[in-house]
């Protein structure tokens, strides 16, 4: 790995997690305020984070096992903020009824 | 309020006063950086960071022990077991802890004896306490752990919240006894080092921190012991199952097998799915207290826990935890912009949350407000945020320079030492250390003075009222 490789690949990494923490704050809190203007947002800041996966598998030196994890893992943010929501409204029902 | 609150709000006062040493500690690291012959051979820069180091464990550790002598007689309604050894071993764990920074301070080190080993530094990072001390501290632990368990057989009932902390203090206390050095062999010294470390910071501290966080959360917004325990079950599991194998991402440079490297990388690129998790808990149970409550502080301080947490444990980990750049992260400024920002997220903020919490009861809920809170609160963030920003970007210059470039030649380890990208983020940090310092002194003045006034009122309303 190059110097520059080795800087633009980390850098690449940290704002791939970054929007994912960006995608589900909007996305809760859009839930939250019902705006959907904050979820349009939300999807934006996911399709951020797909265009980063590319430029992940594109630009980095990183062997195929490990963009196989990054694109995996993408995946696997997209889903973590509907299913937590749901999760956590089912408890807090659930709640109210038992 | 129960013998065993009354230790912790000791605790939590010891705690208070060890963030300021290790606070002070830091800042005087830090000036290093920019002076490189300050105080040379007077008091050296590792004694400095020693103190750094050690009183950051330290401190929260303390942190840890209040919170739950201040929650567990609440959670099993009845006083501590063993209350009156808990409050002996807090003063002599106090002791202890000054005896060891005065040694630390104004003997420094010692020759490469036995005595040295017992009496002055065992020299094993983080935990250099000579082994005396360590022996205290294993002491200090099993009384804890003795108090927890007993606590729990005498009141004859486990909650799921104290069936895990119970489960958790088991390996917290095995793992420490991985501090006393036996091997003579370094890299299987570092190899199981790492074991007591990483195994604490990213396994049974984050399950500790779990547990108290979850007491804290039924008090401060209401939740349900139900939709807490569910939670907290989930949310141990994949702290554990991603947390425990990342230990490989420290195995580097140290002689260990190479599989280390892809285990670490990958169990440590999956750490920042349950803390994103947490991320969505928190705004979900935000939302539903409407922002209202009758503590703000601790409830800011618990948002900034779940924030600083993925923010610095999982962005600016992710950074640099893939094996093909923690090759050449490791060890420099990158790392330790990671840990401050993680320390202070997962652990840091939650601490000073149950802190407050604890205030609210004992000054009354009305006057747990003002401004002090919200500028010791914004002062702290944004310079734990700007320390561990000018730390990447001085880590990032190592790395570049030293690591990438230069092969970490000696040479080239003093070039990126003068490199001015290195040079200008260690001013940065010291600027925003200050800041932090300043933060701090808020929060003490905050500590001492919030609801003091207005509780007082309260109690002599009240006492007024049962009178007439």
């Amino acid at each position: 790995m190059s110097p520059q490789e080795l800087i633009r690949t980390s850098l690449l990494l940290g704002a791939f997690v970054l929007l994912a923490g960006f995608y589900a704050l909007l996305y809760s809190v859009g839930l939250l305020l019902e705006r959907p203007a904050l979820m349009l947002a939300s999807q934006a800041s996911f399709a951020l984070q797909c265009l980063v996966t590319l430029a992940i598998i594109a630009l980095t030196p990183l062997t195929p096992w490990w963009k196989l994890l990054i694109v995996v893992s993408c995946a696997i943010y997209f889903r973590i903020p509907p299913v937590t929501w749901r999760y956590l409204h089912q408890i807090h029902h659930g709640e109210g009824e038992s | 309020m129960y013998r065993s609150q009354q230790l912790a709000l000791k605790y939590f006062a010891a705690a208070i006063a060890l963030f300021g040493i290790m606070t002070a500690a830091g800042i005087l690291s830090s000036v290093y950086y920019v002076r490189p012959g300050f105080l040379l051979n007077t008091f050296n820069f590792s004694t400095a960071k020693i103190l750094h180091i050690d009183t950051l464990v330290i401190w929260l550790l303390m942190g840890f022990f209040g919170a739950v002598y201040w929650f567990l007689p609440s959670e099993l309604g009845r006083e501590v077991e063993g209350i009156g050894l808990a409050e002996l071993f807090f003063y002599i764990f106090c002791a202890a802890v000054a005896v060891v920074a005065v040694v630390f301070i104004f003997v420094q080190y010692g020759g490469s004896t036995e005595f040295s080993l017992w009496f002055i530094n065992q020299g094993r990072k983080y935990v250099e306490a000579p082994r005396w001390a360590a022996i205290g501290v294993v002491a200090v632990v099993a009384v804890f752990m003795y108090n927890v368990v007993g606590t729990a057989l005498k009141a004859g009932k486990i909650t799921g919240i104290v069936g895990v902390l119970i489960a958790d203090l088991v390996p917290l206390f095995a793992l420490y006894l991985d501090a006393f050095p036996a091997l003579t062999n370094m890299s299987q010294d570092l190899f199981w080092w790492w074991w007591l470390v990483h195994l604490w910071v990213e396994a049974t501290w984050e399950v500790l921190i779990a547990c108290i966080m979850a007491l804290a959360l039924m008090q401060l917004l209401g939740t349900s012991r139900w939709v807490v325990e569910i939670w907290l079950y989930v949310e141990v599991a994949l702290v554990l199952g991603t947390g425990v194998l990342g230990l490989g991402h420290h195995y580097f440079w140290i002689g260990t097998p190479s599989y280390w490297l892809g285990i670490g990388g990958f169990f440590s690129a999956l750490e920042p799915l349950p803390l994103l998790g947490m991320v969505v808990h928190a705004i979900y149970d935000a939302g539903t207290q409407h922002l209202k409550t009758t503590n703000r502080p601790a409830f800011y301080w618990v948002l900034a826990e779940a924030f600083g947490n993925f923010i610095g444990a999982g962005v600016w980990g992710f950074m640099m935890t893939l094996p093909q750049i923690n090759l050449f992260a490791h060890g420099t400024q990158w790392t330790v912009s990671h840990g401050h920002f993680a320390f202070w997220g997962a652990y840091g903020c939650g601490v000073l949350s149950v802190i407050y919490l604890a205030l609210e009861k004992t000054r009354g809920s009305r006057g747990l407000d003002g401004n002090a809170w919200r500028w010791s609160f914004a002062l702290l963030n944004v310079g734990m945020a700007g320390m561990a920003g000018a730390l990447l970007v001085s880590g990032m210059a190592q790395a570049f320079y030293e690591r990438a470039i230069g092969g970490s030649t000696l040479q080239a380890f003093l070039a990126a030492q003068r490199n001015v990208w290195f040079v200008e983020g260690m001013y940065a940090r010291l600027l925003f250390g200050l800041l932090f310092a300043a933060g701090y002194f808020v929060l003490v003045y905050d500590l001492l003075t919030i609801g003091r006034s207005r509780g007082e009122v309260e109690v002599e309303t009240r006492a007024a009222a049962a009178g007439s």
